[in-house]
């Protein structure tokens, strides 16, 4: 289960390697070899390739934070049990967004801490969003074994973040799409479920 | 300002019509006209196997040769036309359903005399020239077309303006037959339809303002706005309206669909503009199609030696 959450994991970064690769000379055979076995379906390299990537690693991080939080209604509602693989998805869940928050410092706001908290302050999206990253950022830290049984409390943050991140996403758009309906509509499904129980 | 008229002469061998297509054209002209608009009959059918990607005719202008254009095939994969979808590749795959032919522009409001042109007497009677000009998106990316069109002031001259022409709407063709999205109007964000757009008569008269038949010596592609769109090329690419097929001048300020949707964000002008950023993202820097690296936009998209005195006066971020 562990190497199957690890192959899917790096599934996307790989994605994004063979992508970008089309467009550096020196890895264009590799773009080449793997697009001769896989298809055309996965396309040459990304027309708008910062927005691709930035994108990309946003999607997963949401993907593997809807993955982390379907464990524990897995377990209440159908009697399957997947917690103890619970932190791998969240560690996950923070790979790629720091993976993404990384990358849009580094593309948007030119490597620059002013930038980026001048960036924050005038635009809700990008402060809704680094604010997730940090409570993201604070559970990694905290999910050690040592760490944990003090912190537990601090974890229930990550709603929190789920509310935040679905603004994140739903700002960033042009308009509110069928895929970013679905995404949200995941979370707020997930979030609704824990009010339930109570 | 330089005026330069180039001759049909000056471009290159490989550029010239073949001579199949231009006979072609000729017999096309005189079924369009035989048979009417609308007319559903074999001939017209067979002329519509013809269109996509047909030769045209035209002359280079050379006062917009220099720059080095983005690739046919980046141009015409990644598109924001939300009558067809709202991701940037859907375009491509979902336009097929669009019919450009026949295909009417209707030419009234507050003019002389309101007029309808047939597609096919654009193509072969009007003088279509190739410019070469930036493409800035306000979402942050840029493309460089080689687009093949007229002026826009010259089709405003045919119907002749008055003193009441103070701005021009346009609308893309409502069908949802054609534009399947059009029939999910509001549902899953999509934005309200037809699409308008809208200028004000002296940007509508400028020089610099085309109606785009064709990119890369050829017909559009139906992606890119098939059969006829606007490009105005100091402004964000949602005021170049595609598939336009009514044009009315009006004496006042007329609607433009993203600013219905988000007046916020979207205002009418919508002229390129490093120094006034989107509510959500800044528009300092642009995104090449197919680069890493961003590039630094300019002021009214580097044509403000040709614009920037329509705007004389006015605070550009409140009008923005």
């Amino acid at each position: 289960m562990r190497k199957i959450i690890w192959f899917v994991a790096l599934l996307p970064l790989l994605y994004i390697v063979y992508k970008l690769a089309w467009g550096f000379a020196f890895l264009r055979p590799l773009s080449h070899f793997i697009y001769n076995i896989g298809g055309s379906f996965l396309g040459t390299f990304p027309n708008d390739p910062l927005k691709f990537t930035a994108d990309l690693l946003g999607i997963s991080a949401i993907w593997f934070l809807i993955a982390t939080l379907t464990v524990t209604p897995l377990k209440s509602y159908l009697k399957i049990n997947f917690i103890k693989y619970r932190r791998l998805l969240g560690l996950w869940t923070f790979a790629y967004a720091f993976m993404h928050s990384l990358f849009f410092f580094i593309a948007e706001n030119e490597g620059s801490l002013s930038m980026m908290y001048a960036d924050m302050l005038k635009r809700p999206f990008v402060f809704f969003g680094a604010s997730a990253f940090l409570i993201l950022l604070m559970m990694a830290i905290t999910s050690h074994k040592k760490l944990f049984s003090t912190f537990i409390k601090w974890h229930k943050l990550v709603y929190l973040a789920a509310v935040l991140i679905s603004l994140h996403y739903m700002m960033s758009q042009k308009v509110i799409g069928i895929s970013v309906m679905v995404y949200v509509g995941l979370l707020g499904g997930l979030l609704a479920l824990r009010l339930i129980k109570r | 300002m330089n005026i330069l008229s180039t001759e049909a002469w000056t471009i290159n061998e490989n550029m010239v019509t073949d001579e199949k297509i231009y006979n072609d054209r000729r017999r096309l002209i005189k079924i369009a006209t035989v048979t009417g608009a609308g007319a559903i009959l074999p001939s017209s059918l067979e002329a519509a196997k013809t269109y996509p990607g047909k030769s045209l005719s035209f002359s280079k202008n050379t006062q917009y040769q220099k720059l080095s254009a983005t690739s046919y095939d980046k141009i015409t994969t990644y598109n924001n036309f939300y009558e067809f979808s709202l991701s940037k590749d859907g375009p491509a795959k979902l336009a097929h359903t669009l019919k450009p032919e026949p295909w009417t522009i209707e030419i009234a409001g507050e003019v002389e005399k309101p007029i309808v042109i047939d597609m096919m007497d654009i193509i072969s009677k009007y003088p279509l020239e190739e410019r070469i000009y930036r493409f800035r998106c306000v979402e942050g990316w840029s493309m460089v077309v080689p687009w093949i069109g007229f002026e826009l002031s010259y089709l405003l001259k045919k119907a002749g303006l008055t003193s009441k022409s103070k701005f021009v709407q346009f609308q893309t063709k409502y069908d949802p037959q054609m534009f399947p999205e059009q029939k999910d109007e509001g549902f899953f964000g999509n934005i309200p339809f037809p699409y308008v757009e809208g200028l004000r008569i002296d940007e509508a008269m400028n020089p610099l303002t085309l109606l785009s038949v064709g990119l890369y010596g050829k017909t559009l592609p139906k992606q890119n706005g098939a059969p006829i769109r606007l490009v105005v090329p100091w402004k964000y690419g949602f005021k170049s309206i595609k598939s336009i097929t009514k044009i009315h001048v009006t004496d006042k300020m007329t609607r433009s669909t993203w600013n219905e949707v988000t007046p916020k964000e979207y205002g009418f002008y919508a002229n390129v503009n490093p120094d006034v950023s989107h509510p959500r993202w800044s528009q300092a820097k642009e995104r090449p199609l197919g680069s890493f690296f961003k590039e630094k936009t300019q002021m009214f998209n580097g044509y403000a030696d040709q614009v920037a005195d329509l705007y004389k006066g006015m605070d550009l971020s409140k009008h923005f």
